[in-house]
């Protein structure tokens, strides 16, 4: 057991609280978005990025759709992963953390109310109850980015094609429900917003308690420990 | 021609039609049979199949064409057909008996020509439907529910339920008889609906503002080989038209590739014939066969033209592919509509505003930040070193 001081002088100890899959879950994630975000906004907002000539001279929109399909079929199997995961961990079944019971609530907004009166709030080892609320947001968004984005790609494929059957089949219950297949667009372009802010505030609310709560928070997400008061 | 005509409506019971099929350029005749082949993607080798499957007499559908809330444009899309030719198609690939913008008839003598045909070919006679039903009741003491299409005193709903019913077919042409189209759009004060939505009896729908003929045709000339209505998608449309998108075959695809696109109409990206998916164009959400087929005999269609797809043969498109020339439809929540960007805009700004407030807050009292202990541990049982549980990863080191 190894005892640091932080500046406070306040005893601090190492504690072990994401292990190996969780880190790499989060950076395969982190890179996926990254991908993602930045391919999705050309698809969005696309441009002759070189060369103004023949059609034949540019393949660009095609290249990066195909990098976005890339970057969603790395982000889907690691969300399946996680989903395994965060039901049948040997270790930890991170869903117990995220589901909005009271518990959670209160949690939540005994934490959220830390962030403002600059209390110290319990330990938590895994998420703390308010991260837990906004990564179960942060994951439904991803569900349903995969959905609607798996229904846009579908809708190139053949029909009779048996991956665009399975396809069909899981997606296709989304187009009454969002209003047509242009519903299904604009979820999948709006979602991508609510995501960008979503991270904002996760990597803000990371930062914060880092600093405010003095224990390392932040880089448990690299080396997989963090620091916890001790007397 | 006229007597041929009149005759042709089912004013006179000894239907003896004028066949103009052995008068016909037999060199004409089998190229429509290709050309139908080649919409229902089959291999040349059907056209014999095809032509025999004409000629049979004795298939050569009855068909009433029900004029319901519409504005005719699919009739004038119907009398577009070149192969065959309108008259052809009328009198002689299929058995028109009751159409109310062609037929001679009318009045007293209209109606009796649709009960006659029912009566004539009853459960064997293909209905053909052109507008959306209304259902809404309109105010008043008089008011009952369908009266909005009101035609020869009997409401559109009930002329249709009693034709439908007795068909050996429905089809549906233009997107009002498949979706509702205009008539059906927000706020839809009549009602308007589909046909199959309105009186439940299954129908195949080649939809399009309007239809193209060639796919209508084809459709029946499945129905002529095969004795059966073609393979259709979930909607009820035949695959062989709208099974891809228009996307998908786009002549102007590959500047969609190369990421070319027209930014404003008339740009020099305009004159070249780019891509129009920034300035509307909604072919990637919508199945039709246009960019193949073409319209008015291949002459052309809207993105040949130079304006982008404004998605007309999907369901409720005049609400769902609005805006026509934005590629995104607005964000509508109650009390606002606006673009989904600055939707999308004013949530992320909020979020970084919320963030760089509580920043500078937090920053302003880091006096405050609590340098205590915060020992009790909320996810295990509360302990000064951390318990070591079975099933638990390592903890310490």
């Amino acid at each position: 057991m190894s005892v640091a001081s932080g500046i406070s002088g306040q005893k601090k100890m190492l504690v072990y609280t994401r292990n190996f899959s969780n880190r790499l879950i989060h950076w395969v994630t982190f890179f996926a978005v990254l991908v993602l975000m930045v391919t999705g906004f050309y698809i969005g907002y696309p441009t002759a990025l070189y060369g103004y000539g023949e059609a034949y001279d540019e393949f660009t929109m095609a290249y990066i759709r195909y990098i976005h399909f890339l970057g969603a079929m790395v982000l889907d199997v690691t969300l399946f992963i996680w989903f395994y995961l965060a039901f049948f961990s040997m270790y930890h079944k991170y869903w117990k953390d995220m589901i909005p019971t009271a518990s959670t609530i209160f949690g939540a907004i005994r934490v959220a109310r830390c962030y403002f009166n600059f209390e110290k709030p319990p330990f938590y080892r895994r998420f703390d109850p308010l991260d837990g609320l906004l990564f179960l947001v942060l994951i439904l968004l991803m569900v349903l980015q995969m959905l609607t984005g798996f229904h846009l790609y579908v809708q190139g494929l053949a029909p009779d094609y048996w991956w665009a059957k399975v396809i069909h089949l899981g997606t296709d219950w989304l187009v009454p429900l969002l209003g047509g297949s242009q519903g299904v667009r604009l979820t999948h372009h709006m979602m991508e917003w609510v995501m960008v802010a979503g991270i904002i505030v996760h990597v803000y609310l990371q930062v914060a308690k880092t600093i405010m709560w003095q224990d390392g928070h932040i880089v448990q997400i690299v080396g997989g420990y963090k620091y916890r008061d001790v007397d | 021609m006229c007597k041929t005509f009149g005759q042709a409506t089912g004013l006179g019971p000894d239907t003896d039609r004028l066949s103009i099929l052995n008068s016909l350029d037999r060199r004409e005749f089998m190229g429509f049979c290709l050309k139908v082949a080649a919409v229902l993607g089959l291999s040349a080798s059907y056209a014999p199949k095809i032509a025999e499957a004409i000629e049979a007499g004795a298939r050569k559908p009855s068909v009433i064409w029900l004029h319901l809330a519409e504005c005719t444009g699919d009739s004038e899309a119907f009398i577009r057909s070149t192969y065959p030719s309108t008259e052809e198609l009328i009198l002689n690939v299929l058995s028109v008996d009751y159409h109310e913008t062609i037929m001679a008839a009318a009045g007293h003598q209209a109606e009796s020509a649709l009960e006659q045909a029912m009566k004539d070919n009853r459960g064997k006679y293909i209905a053909v439907c052109e507008g959306a039903i209304p259902t809404g009741t309109p105010p008043g003491p008089a008011g009952k529910p369908g009266a909005f299409l009101t035609i020869g005193g009997r409401t559109g709903i009930d002329i249709a339920r009693e034709v439908c019913e007795n068909a050996f077919a429905v089809m549906c042409v233009g997107t009002c008889s498949c979706f509702g189209g205009v008539q059906a759009q927000r706020p839809n004060p009549t009602g308007a609906m589909g046909v199959e939505d309105a009186i439940g009896v299954p129908t195949l729908k080649i939809p399009g503002c309007p239809h193209n003929v060639v796919n209508s045709v084809a459709a029946i000339v499945n129905f002529l080989l095969l004795g059966s209505l073609p393979k259709t998608d979930k909607l009820g449309r035949p695959l062989f038209a709208f099974g891809k998108r228009i996307h998908d075959h786009c002549p102007r695809r590959a500047h969609f590739d190369a990421g070319q696109f027209v930014e404003k109409f008339g740009d020099e990206g305009a004159k070249n014939n780019w891509c129009l998916y920034k300035v509307g164009c909604k072919g990637p959400q919508t199945y039709h066969n246009c960019s193949l087929v073409e319209y008015n005999d291949g002459t052309s269609w809207p993105i040949k033209a130079g304006h982008g797809c404004i998605g007309c043969s999907e369901p409720r498109f005049w609400d769902n592919m609005q805006p026509f020339y934005e590629r995104l439809p607005n964000v509508i929540l109650p009390g606002v509509e606006a673009g989904a960007d600055k939707v999308g805009f004013a949530l992320v700004g909020a979020a970084a505003a919320g963030v760089a407030a509580h920043a500078a807050w937090s920053f302003a009292n880091r006096k405050k930040f609590d340098p205590t202990l915060a020992l009790k541990d909320a996810d295990e049982a509360p302990a000064k070193a951390p318990s070591k549980t079975a099933g638990e990863d390592d903890t310490t080191e």
